[in-house]
């Protein structure tokens, strides 16, 4: 266990309504996929199984959880990433002064969403949808 | 199956097991080697989301700097903070309504 410092930031609710409805919207809009692709990945890692913190029936009901989590976050990071490449996103992030790492992130981040990617492949078949019927392995696993 | 004693408080396991084919087939990973799969699945879906994340820090950062009136800024500080991996949720746990209608 450690302390962790957190940093708040206030603005001044009349700075926020004098910015461009554009860049306002862009400022919520990223809070929003940040503040839930957050939530979700640290759940995830949370919720791992993990033989060293759980045992039966607990770590069994980890996995469903992995499961669950893997499927709304990679939901959740495809729809943050159509908004990206979406107006208005789309015409202000280039504009924006990201720094070398921010934009190689962002040439990075469009690789791994692309169409066949692994978050593509989950969003397209498992994200929100239900199979119309499931198959078990042959062993199925202990 | 796991069964608690309030209806409906259940965990099929096959299920789970039958989901993780369905989920690694679909990403075109070998469901016959279910857990290295999974593994595999997880670490992208993490390490993808790493990538979203951190840009999405960049950009509201960016975006910020272009306010021209800075913000009051303060430190707080989190006492005792976990590792994320030592905090455990928990499935088998009682609802406030369970308890009450015992």
């Amino acid at each position: 266990m450690a302390d962790l410092k957190v940093h708040k930031f206030t603005y001044s609710p009349d700075v926020i309504l004098a910015m461009d409805g554009d860049r306002r919207s862009a400022f919520l809009l990223l809070g929003l996929f940040l503040n839930e692709a957050n939530w979700l990945q640290k759940l995830l890692i949370m919720g791992m199984p993990d033989e060293r913190h759980d045992q039966e029936p607990e770590l069994q009901s980890n996995l469903s959880l992995a499961i669950l989590l893997i499927k709304l976050l990679s939901g959740k990071i495809h729809a943050g990433g159509e908004r990206l490449r979406d107006k208005p996103l789309v015409d202000l992030l280039p504009a924006l002064e990201l720094s070398d790492r921010g934009r190689h992130l962002e040439s990075q981040l469009a690789v791994a969403l692309q169409k066949g990617s692994t978050i593509h492949r989950i969003r397209s078949s498992n994200a929100f949808h239900y199979p119309r019927h499931l198959k078990l392995v042959d062993p199925i696993p202990q | 199956m796991y069964l608690t004693s309030f209806s409906g408080d259940t965990l099929l396991f096959l299920s789970d097991i039958a989901a993780v084919e369905a989920l690694v087939s679909a990403t075109g990973m070998d469901p016959q080697e279910w857990n290295t799969s999974f593994g595999k699945l997880l670490d992208e879906v993490i390490k993808v989301a790493g990538l979203y994340t951190e840009f999405l820090g960049e950009a509201l950062q960016a975006l910020m700097d272009e306010i021209p009136n800075k913000p009051e800024q303060q430190e707080l500080l989190i006492p005792d903070a976990r590792p994320l991996d030592a905090v455990r949720p928990k499935f088998f746990a009682f609802s406030v309504s369970s308890q009450s209608e015992e």
